[in-house]
């Protein structure tokens, strides 16, 4: 059943202004963390209504795992909302956790909040630091991506159609390195309308075709080229992540992403589970292998994410988890002051990637108490 | 074969040339028009997909035309101008500044692998012009269909500016404050839509022209592209 529009009570000042089918995003004063996504007009139709409706389904019918992946990794559509009029007068959404919030500088000391876009993450690492913006390494990329590719891999297992993705459409946390998509209300059926966002349109998607999940395939590969390099242009990007992988031992992953985002073919680019197991991999690799600052060998083109130099005073240690994820939020506690760009330890100075992490004698006192278990066992 | 462009297609980039009326008129207005660059300049500074399709040049006009920002990747800014009024509306000599500055940075944009898209000028004015007789001239010489780089003219008006300038000095839309409008929310407003049109136009990689403005009527445009 649909949500009546007035019994939604007071709407705050909106947070997103007209934007595509939006007119505009509004936090429901007194419910915090909801948020109304209005549409407009010609988006408010019957059929609109039937396609939020059977999205709103998706996420219920979906296994335990699948909904609490997509509670914490997506602002999936909570509600449909109507005003008696229009079926699909608007949406209810979840607002994304203030963990995908950071400050960064503007100029001289002034400091502005944003929600940190992959559109950082695919930016150069001067930008960044300019901005003060965290810069993560090749490893806590791929934790991020893991996130975004995710949500994907569920909707591409349910013929979900995504269409948008690009550097506005998902966000990242310097606290956590989790990912976070958003926008998901407009994802269809099969196929949906294309959204023709410059530097992210299927280059064999005719312009009057509507997207679909070949299309979403494409996309997911070329942000994974873009946010696992900090390199905006293709080829590059490509190259940069060629250069990554061998160094990390995650070839498998550069090959697959080089396919979804070259594919002559477009039926050739691999699923989005593919790649997602493909991540998954590289992040395993790259946790057994001896962390070293790539962006300090000469021969590395990728400038897109070197390692600022030395901890913040600003940053509280991380504690690791099994995960592999600090689970303490990295937050500022003050404005964050202007540092030199320098090429030296990890923003995270205290996370540890699993597997790197535990000292060699505590396994040989874990292996002798299980030999000494199984000698016990066999001779009793 | 591509269907809808090639992957390693290049990134778009929009020449935008901010022209700004700093004749006495405006003499009032130097502090707001000082804080609201500077908004400009923040919001899209903190979004890089926005500094990289918009590169932005300022010049100021009275008297005479002053090249005040160079064009130039909005992150690259370090400082903005202080902005101080006072002199006539000469518009003239400030079309012919923009003509000549088209002729050094397209190239220079087209160099740094850029793909260029007609550049777009907002021209901002409280005023008629000083110069009548001879901005005519100069507008149709930037705005000449033979000339390959032709830009995009907005023009947004206030005070004393009229229609009948506005239309003429405009090949996109012109708008004009009404009457009940306050100056300085006027002011104010016309930055705020550079900057919400700079937003709206960088994920199509195309100028995208505002329907309308609250607080202003939309005029109809007398030159015809």
């Amino acid at each position: 059943m649909p949500v009546d529009y007035f019994s939604l009570g007071p709407l705050g000042d909106p947070i997103g202004g007209d934007n595509g089918e939006s007119e505009g995003v509004y936090p429901l004063v007194g419910k915090p963390g909801q948020l109304l996504k209005r549409y407009k007009a010609h988006c408010a139709t019957a059929e609109e209504a039937n396609r939020l409706d059977w999205l709103i389904e998706r996420a219920a019918l979906a296994s335990a795992a699948d909904r609490a992946m997509l509670q914490a990794k997506c602002c999936w559509p909570l509600d449909r909302v109507t005003d008696g009029i229009r079926p699909a007068f608007g949406v209810l959404l979840s607002r994304a956790p203030d963990k995908f919030e950071t400050t960064m500088l503007l100029s001289g000391s002034k400091t502005k909040r944003i929600q940190l876009e992959v559109d950082w993450l695919a930016s150069a690492s001067e930008k960044c630091e300019r901005r003060r913006i965290p810069v993560p390494t090749f490893e806590e990329r791929l934790l991020i991506c893991i996130d975004i590719v995710e949500v994907a891999d569920f909707l591409d297992r349910h013929d979900i159609v995504y269409g948008d993705w690009s550097y506005a459409n998902a966000f990242w946390s310097v606290g956590d390195l989790s990912g976070y998509v958003i926008d998901i209300d407009g994802c269809g059926y099969r196929k949906r309308r294309s959204v023709a966002t410059h530097n992210w349109t299927d280059p064999r998607l005719g312009s009057t075709q509507p997207a679909d999940g070949l299309t979403d395939r494409y996309g997911v590969a070329l942000l994974l080229a873009r946010c696992l390099t900090g390199i905006r242009d293709v080829e590059p990007a490509l190259a940069g992540l060629r250069r990554l992988a061998r160094q990390h031992g995650a070839t498998e992953l550069s090959t697959l992403v080089e396919n979804g985002v070259t594919a002559q073919v477009r039926e050739d680019r691999p699923r989005v589970g593919t790649l997602l197991t493909a991540l998954r991999n590289a992040r395993s690799s790259t946790s057994r292998q001896q962390r070293s600052p790539v962006a300090a060998r000469p021969d590395n083109g990728v400038v897109g994410w070197r390692k600022p130099g030395g901890s913040s005073p600003t940053v509280s240690p991380c504690t690791p988890a099994a995960n592999g994820r600090p689970v303490t939020p990295v937050t500022p506690s003050r404005p964050q002051q202007v540092r030199p760009p320098a090429v030296a330890a990890s923003r995270y100075p205290s996370r540890q990637l699993s597997g790197t992490g535990t000292p060699p004698w505590v396994a040989l006192v874990l292996l002798g108490l299980l030999l000494l278990l199984l000698v016990v066992v066999l001779f009793s | 074969m591509s269907v809808n462009g090639d992957y390693s297609g290049k990134t778009k980039c929009l020449p935008t040339y901010l022209v700004l009326d700093t004749s006495g008129t405006m003499q009032p207005h130097e502090e707001l028009l000082n804080a609201t660059l500077d908004h400009v300049h923040m919001s899209l500074v903190s979004s890089p997909r926005v500094a990289e399709f918009a590169h932005i040049s300022i010049i100021t006009f009275n008297t005479q035309p002053h090249l005040v920002l160079q064009m130039t990747d909005i992150e690259e800014v370090r400082s903005l101008p202080m902005l101080s009024c006072g002199g006539r509306t000469n518009f003239g000599a400030a079309f012919d500044l923009v003509r000549q500055r088209i002729d050094v940075d397209v190239p220079a944009i087209r160099a740094s692998n850029k793909a260029v898209l007609r550049p777009a000028v907002f021209l901002l004015t409280d005023g008629k012009p000083s110069d009548p007789g001879t901005w005519e001239i100069s507008f149709a010489n930037l705005v000449d269909k033979s000339w390959p780089r032709r830009p995009h003219v907005l023009t947004f008006g206030f005070g004393a500016a009229t229609a009948e300038s506005l239309s003429g000095m405009a090949t996109k839309a012109a708008f004009l404050a009404r009457t009940n409008t306050e100056e300085k929310e006027a002011l104010s407003r016309m930055l705020t839509t550079l900057l919400n049109t700079l937003v709206a136009s960088a994920p199509v990689g195309a100028l995208v022209v505002p329907e309308d403005l609250p607080g202003f009527e939309r005029i109809p445009v007398d030159y015809v592209e």
